[in-house]
């Protein structure tokens, strides 16, 4: 990655950590707040709604009890429920009074729709606003059980007589003596009643205040219900959470499925709950816009980070690309060029470090160069070596080899550089030449005939050398390898050719020995030892004439002597006792043709003498009886020529075919 | 050896004894169940489909078939004599029932408010029942609509009004006659007749019995004595589901509308609505759990009962009902 590109996120991500930080706390903080404010807000709208309830139920409650201690009030009631005759002039008036006087001017007030009077003990309505009403009987209804003792509100349920929902006080008429005479009772305005949950609600598009009786039913409308008191049920979290006495707040759907934030409140006195509740989208607008807010702060505080980034970026990465250029050029072996700047912070340092640094290149590169064709030339030379070259160092890693090397062993170079050298070996020279490449890094120089093994599993004699090099604290085995296949091939011939020389030498029975120069014994076979009666070391290293003759020179007549002069060979027959032998000496001539040594053969030739002796006794024999049969034949010849000349003459056939015709043809 | 069998055989059985103790129960096939409806399926009945619909009887292992009612069905006697083992009966006819020493028994008041009313054009003046005194009243008759007469008899005779001055004739379900003035006052249901003539665009005035001291139940639930004490979980259970059924009908009125049109002969979605709305506040009163019961409210039908000779014999009046099971159901709760 770039500088420029680094730096910019450098600066990038020092803007966007503190700012996301504190950003997001902000953001938190504010919706925490706005949170707390909203549901606070609910519950005291629920606090509230529930004390203006109170109060107009209290009103409402004051109102029927001012009326229904009115001592005309109690005066009427009185005869009425005295009387319950509607014919009674009495009845009749207290009737009108009671209805004109009292109870229909009160309804201009508007908390009450209806206002009548329940005598005892029936509870029959003797007199009523609503003249529909007038004889109905109220004894079951709880209003009046109730009313009789102690001004009661009986909560939201559904009149049939008046086919709507209703809510009704009553409270207890006492007559002149005290005793309840009869229950006035009023019907509460249930509109006004949702009117009261609904005022108030502020510039809230969503804020909504209901009420809702212990069996689910609503007893006030919502603001986006139509005609569901008494005749929907809804159960909701907050709602069953406020019918089960709890008072608090909480999120969750409301009746119409909208999430919303409600608070609800239970309220004991009219057995019902009240539930403030507002959308979570409206509550959470505010929310949502501080976090837009803190969103596009980021945002923007990031974009001019990353601004600030390229440009402090820029008055970084423009002189390190010109040192980069400069490098290329320097790279590229332009040698001359300057990039050095008179800029006094550390890129201006950096760049005459650089103008530097090429000067020195430029000195340095002469020997880099002499030192890469000093390497060329070894290159050359190593490559060119008709053996192995290697050079390794003591943990065994190759550094260098020629392409030999790598031809001979069958070794790719990646191969050989991941080898040992002990790897292209096997059996007993692995020992071997592990143990001189030791003595190699030990004394400095040893050499070594091994087998090496090709990859292949070739197996070709070899002659290594290994010399210590030591560069600084490493010491390095620097050496060639030489093929000696064909000498070793050599080697075992003429082992074995001298193996056949030696037991020939051996096998003869004559005594041979190889004389130097001086005559002494080089070498001698076997028969010498018998013939000596000595072992051959004993004979080796000895003047011939001290082992032959037992003279501290040479006899005069020593073949060996003449064979000096003459170069050729000399023989000499001697008799020891009883025993002949021949005595012959072959001179060995150097190079240049002069006496270097000599063969000295020995052939016990006494059988030889005697057969001789007994041939001449017997060729003397013969040639006496040739002598004496060689007269008769030729005589005996010389007649039967005659005879056939003799007849030839005569014309006659010749007698004797196998003497011839003629003398000629015998 | 012998010892090795035995223990070998003792494990195999120890085993196939766990194995079958572990085994759960096939499912018991439900109970079946009839239910004789007071009338056609209507909305008067939407609780029962509800629990239908919404397999709360399902939930009770019940199978309910239900039965609907005819002015030629005499639904008391299907139920005492085992034809269907629940029905939806008017206490009017358990009280008689019962005084007859018939051994029927109410379980609950779904209506706990009587839907029957009287109703008089609005332009008449006729607004409470000393005004029926001169008039013509379709009231009359048979069966079903016993209660009506004897509504209209008890509460005059409470206004000792004097019956004599009324004139009354059989009940005409069509109305017509009310339509054309030839009769003045009608008794019919809040739940029906009165939406139906309403529709029609009459403006009436209604007078409730009950606003004169005549306090009846309307629809209830009954069962035999027999069946309460043979079988008394599948009563409860039946009643439990039943109950469930009309709560959730109260409370979503509108469901209850469209549950009641799967069922409904009259599928007219208008006129179930308005007998839906007509008869929440008959059932769901604001007062008590739905298909509760007052001792007070039993007693006094009782006695109107017996003052109007309906009853052939007195009889203990809590035999007619219990309250046994939808305490149990509420667990003692009744508000």
């Amino acid at each position: 990655m770039k500088i420029a590109a680094r730096i910019t996120i450098l600066f990038l991500l020092m803007a966007i950590v503190p700012t996301v930080i504190v950003g997001y706390l902000g953001y938190d903080i504010g919706k925490r707040t706005i949170l707390k404010e909203t549901t606070d807000h609910l519950v005291s709208i629920n606090i509230l709604k529930s004390r203006e309830l109170e109060r107009w139920v209290n009103d409402s409650k004051s109102s029927i009890e001012e009326l229904a201690q009115r001592p005309l009030v109690r005066q009427y009631a009185s005869v009425m429920a005295a009387s319950h005759d509607m014919p009674d002039p009495s009845y009749r008036k207290a009737h009108k009074e009671i209805i004109e006087n009292h109870l229909k001017p009160r309804l201009k007030y508007g908390v009450f729709n209806e206002l009548f009077v329940m005598c005892s003990p029936a509870g029959h309505i003797s007199a009523s606003t609503d003249e529909r009403q007038d004889g109905k009987y109220r004894n079951t209804r709880r209003y009046f059980i109730e009313g009789k003792s102690r001004t009661y509100v009986e909560g939201s349920y559904y009149s049939p007589a008046l086919e709507q929902p209703a809510m009704t006080v009553s409270t207890p008429v006492k007559g002149m003596d005290g005793n309840t005479v009869a229950v006035l009772a009023g019907r509460l305005d249930l509109g006004e009643l949702s009117k009261i949950m609904v005022q108030e609600s502020g510039k809230s598009s969503t804020l909504d205040t209901y009420l809702v009786n212990s069996f689910n039913f609503f007893i006030s409308e919502p603001r986006f219900g139509e005609d569901y008191v008494l005749k929907k049920a809804v159960r909701t979290e907050g709602i069953e959470a406020g019918l089960s006495g709890k008072d608090g707040f909480g999120f969750y759907k409301d009746y119409r499925g909208v999430p919303v934030i409600g608070a609800y409140k239970w309220l004991p006195e009219f057995k019902m709950c009240i539930i403030t509740e507002i959308d979570q989208a409206e509550a959470f607008a505010p929310v949502k816009h501080l976090a837009q807010i803190a969103a596009g702060t980021v945002i923007a505080i990031c974009i001019a980070a990353v601004f600030l980034g390229m440009l402090f970026a820029r008055t970084i990465s423009r002189p390190l690309r010109s040192l980069a250029a400069g490098a290329e050029e320097i790279g590229g072996g332009n040698l001359e060029c300057k990039v050095g700047t008179s800029a006094k912070d550390e890129i201006g340092e950096l760049s005459r470090a650089f103008d530097r640094m090429a000067q020195e290149l430029q000195k340095t590169t002469v020997s880099r160069d002499e030192f890469s064709r000093e390497r060329d030339f070894s290159d050359s030379v190593i490559n060119s070596l008709p053996g192995v070259f290697y050079l390794f160092d003591e943990n065994g890693r190759f550094y260098r080899w020629n392409k030999n090397f790598e031809i001979v062993t069958e070794y790719s170079a990646e191969e050989i550089s991941q080898m040992s050298p002990l790897d292209i070996f096997s059996g007993e020279d692995k020992q071997l030449v592990a143990d001189k490449i030791q003595e190699v890094f030990v004394k400095g120089e040893e050499s070594v005939e091994a087998v090496l093994v090709t990859r292949s599993g070739r197996r070709i004699f070899y002659y290594f050398t290994g010399i210590r090099h030591a560069i600084g604290d490493r010491k390095f085995l620097v050496g060639v390898g030489i093929d000696i296949s064909e000498r070793k091939k050599i080697e075992e011939k003429e082992a074995r050719t001298a193996q056949e020389w030696q037991s020939t030498f051996d096998s003869t029975n004559n005594a041979i020995w190889i004389l130097d120069q001086d005559q002494r014994v080089l070498r001698s076979n076997r028969t010498a030892e018998r013939f000596f009666h000595r072992p051959c070391g004993e004979l080796i290293g000895k003047h011939c004439w001290e082992i032959v003759h037992g003279t501290a020179q040479p006899i005069p007549e020593c073949p060996l002597l003449r064979a000096r002069k003459s170069l050729c060979r000399e023989t000499m027959e001697l008799q020891v006792g009883e025993v002949w032998f021949e005595v012959t000496v072959d001179p060995i001539l150097d190079a240049a043709g002069r006496y270097a040594g000599a063969v000295h053969s020995i052939i016990d030739i006494t059988e030889r003498k005697r057969a001789e002796e007994r041939l001449k006794e017997h060729l003397d024999e013969l040639r006496r009886w040739n002598d004496a049969f060689a007269g008769r034949e030729m005589r005996n010849l010389e007649l039967k020529l005659e005879v056939n000349e003799l007849l030839l003459k005569a014309g006659l056939p010749a007698r004797y075919e196998s003497a011839g015709k003629n003398r000629d043809e015998a | 050896m012998k010892n090795i069998t035995r223990i070998s055989i003792l494990l195999i059985l120890s085993g196939l004894l766990m194995f079958g103790c572990g085994r759960s129960e096939p499912p018991k096939a439900p109970d079946e169940v009839k239910l004789q409806l007071k009338w056609i399926h209507q909305a008067q009945f939407a609780g029962f489909y509800m629990a239908q619909e919404k397999g709360y009887y399902a939930k009770e292992n019940i199978k309910v078939t239900f039965l609907e009612g005819s002015q030629d069905i005499d639904i008391a006697e299907t139920i005492i004599s085992g034809k269907v083992d629940f029905g939806v009966v008017s206490p009017e006819e358990i009280l008689i029932r019962r005084g007859r020493g018939a051994p029927i028994t109410t379980l609950a008041a779904i209506y706990r408010r009587s839907a029957a009313v009287f109703a008089a054009r609005a332009d008449s003046g006729i607004v409470r029942p000393s005004d029926f005194i001169g008039k013509t009243i379709a009231a009359a008759g048979t069966g079903g609509v016993i209660e009506y007469e004897l509504k209209l008899r008890a509460m005059m005779k409470k206004l000792k009004i004097d019956i004599s001055k009324v004139k009354i004739i059989p009940l005409d379900p069509t109305y017509k006659d009310f339509y054309s003035g030839k009769t003045d006052i009608t008794a019919a249901y809040y739940t029906g007749g009165i939406i139906r003539m309403r529709k029609n665009g009459m403006k009436l005035n209604l007078i409730w019995p009950g606003d004169y001291g005549v306090n009846f139940y309307s629809d209830t639930i009954a069962t035999t004595d027999r069946l309460i004490s043979e079988n008394p979980d599948l009563v409860r259970r039946f009643l439990r589901a039943t109950l469930k059924g009309w709560q959730d009908a109260i409370e979503d009125y509108r469901k209850a509308v469209a549950v009641t049109l799967k069922y409904a002969q009259v599928k007219d979605s208008e006129t179930q609505t308005a007998m839906m709305e007509a008869m929440l506040p008959l059932v769901h009163t604001g007062e008590d759990r739905i298909g509760w019961m007052k001792p007070e409210i039993w007693h006094a039908m009782y006695g109107t009962m017996l003052e109007q000779d309906l009853i052939e014999k007195p009889f203990e009046v809590d035999q007619a009902y219990t309250l046994r099971f939808i305490k149990e159901i509420y667990g003692g709760k009744i508000e």
